[in-house]
């Protein structure tokens, strides 16, 4: 049996470079999919999560057992991310859109499994960083509101107020392209076309 | 009901939560600008949960321990404490995998073929990778098991044929380890500058997995009696890198630098 991420820390660090292979291994895709939806572009995603990663090694032995190592290492990510994004616009560097990737002959399969990738792409650039998290950690990553409280070192009702504004903005840029359906545990119990009581 | 006079973040919470915002359904219900909120919330909320998991491609994966390995070698090179040990890794490309030999041979054990990329989502087969920090950690392996490596790389016999050949027992190959010893020899290939890149059409769905990087040199080989297919990849001599992959999938099976 593996050990747990907690024990993988320890030996991280001890200067164990297989236990972090390992925690490397484990985590990378959710690192990289967390940039991918905060960046914009793949290869932004891809700096944004090997500097991740580099900052686990560093800091390894600032972790506390009080949070999993998860959301540890997510909070790094979201903060790498921001820090990055930061930068990216002191350059006034245009992002270029990860459907477009020219490099990645395998990316366009992404896209194509994803059709409307770059309208919420578009709307999703169009939040702050700040905003732009909570959405795609709740609604994309599907993190439990606590967890995304955990992981942005936010006490739960900003992140709900931040999510309903989020998506607020969202339900404008996207109106045309959803449709509210079932609830996961009840639908409204009047009809929609209700006049206002 | 004026929807101002009423809570909607436990409207964005409830849609987020269902259960865990009571009161909401009852709000919900009693005010039509809660429900029209409730409904923008909730579509939302439903067309970002479509959204697919991003995963990273083959060749963004190497891009990614690559880098990792880079700055942590050159992290490592200034320090004091490392500092020889990373001169003697930059002498000899050979010398890297002779230490991933020997962790073949028992210091360090891999994990078997099938099961680590099997469990990755959106990846292309069942394969184990060994990443790029595998083989950081492959080379604190203790040295003096080298030997055991090149003994069994000494394991390879017969003569080689064309790539297009499927002919098992003529390819070059065995176990792991002694795939490995194949891989340290293109390695060395590629790094004085002898090159081959005669991709067979066979290949040519693996190559594709690496994207915009340059084969300098391709060879089908076996391991374990199963069709491989290794690509030495790298415009800089000096920095290039081994991409392993199973001919039957593309699965990845090893990258090495």
């Amino acid at each position: 049996m593996e050990p747990d991420d907690a024990a993988l820390v320890a030996r991280v660090v001890e200067g164990d470079h297989n236990a972090f292979a390992v925690l490397m291994r484990r985590h990378e895709d959710r690192v990289f999919s967390i940039c991918l939806r905060l960046m914009g572009s793949r290869a932004s995603a891809l700096d944004a999560t090997q500097e991740t990663f580099l900052t686990l090694f560093r800091k390894a032995g600032q972790y506390r057992a009080t949070a999993a190592v998860g959301t540890w290492l997510y909070r790094i990510t979201v903060n790498t991310c921001y820090d990055q994004l930061r930068r990216e616009r002191r350059r006034h560097a245009e992002p270029i859109p990860e459907y477009l990737d020219p490099s990645d002959p395998t990316a366009q399969d992404d896209f194509t499994s994803v059709e409307l990738q770059p309208p919420i792409r578009r709307a999703l650039d169009s939040l702050s960083p700040e905003f732009r998290a909570v959405v795609v950690l709740s609604d994309i990553e599907g993190y439990a509101l606590p967890e995304v409280a955990e992981v942005l070192g936010l006490p739960v009702g900003t992140v709900k107020s931040r999510l309903f504004r989020a998506r607020q903005r969202l339900a404008e840029q996207l109106g045309n392209l959803f449709s509210a359906s079932e609830h996961p545990i009840r639908r409204p119990t009047q009809p929609t076309d209700t006049p206002p009581s | 009901m004026n929807h101002r006079n009423h809570d909607l973040e436990l409207i964005a919470a409830y849609v987020s939560d269902g259960g865990d915002a009571p009161g909401a359904q009852a709000q919900i219900d009693e005010c039509a600008d809660c429900r029209q909120e409730y409904e923008h919330q909730l579509g939302v909320r439903n067309l970002l949960r479509q959204v697919s998991p991003a995963f990273m491609t083959d060749a963004e994966r190497l891009t990614l321990h690559r880098s990792v390995l880079d700055r942590l070698g050159s992290e490592r090179a200034t320090d004091p404490r490392r500092r020889r040990q990373r001169r003697t890794r930059s002498a000899g490309g050979g010398f890297l995998w002779a230490r991933v030999g020997a962790a073949a041979a028992g210091v360090v054990a891999l994990a078997s073929i099938g099961t680590f990329l099997a469990s990755q989502p959106g990846s292309g087969g069942g394969a184990t990778t060994t990443t790029a920090a595998d083989v950081l950690m492959a080379a604190d392996a203790d040295p003096g098991q080298a030997p055991a490596a090149e003994e069994a790389g000494a394991q390879l016999a017969g003569p080689r044929t064309t790539a297009a050949s499927t002919e098992m027992r003529s390819l070059p190959g065995g176990d792991l380890a002694a795939v490995r010893t194949e891989v340290e020899r293109l390695l060395d290939r590629a790094q004085t500058g002898q090159t081959n890149v005669a991709t067979d059409e066979l290949h040519r769905p693996c190559a594709d997995r690496l994207g915009q990087q340059q084969v300098v040199i391709s060879e089908e080989a076996q391991l374990d009696g199963e069709p491989i297919i290794i690509f030495i990849v790298g415009g800089d001599p000096e920095a290039v890198t081994a991409v392993v992959y199973r001919i039957s999938d593309c699965g990845l099976i090893e990258l090495v630098e």
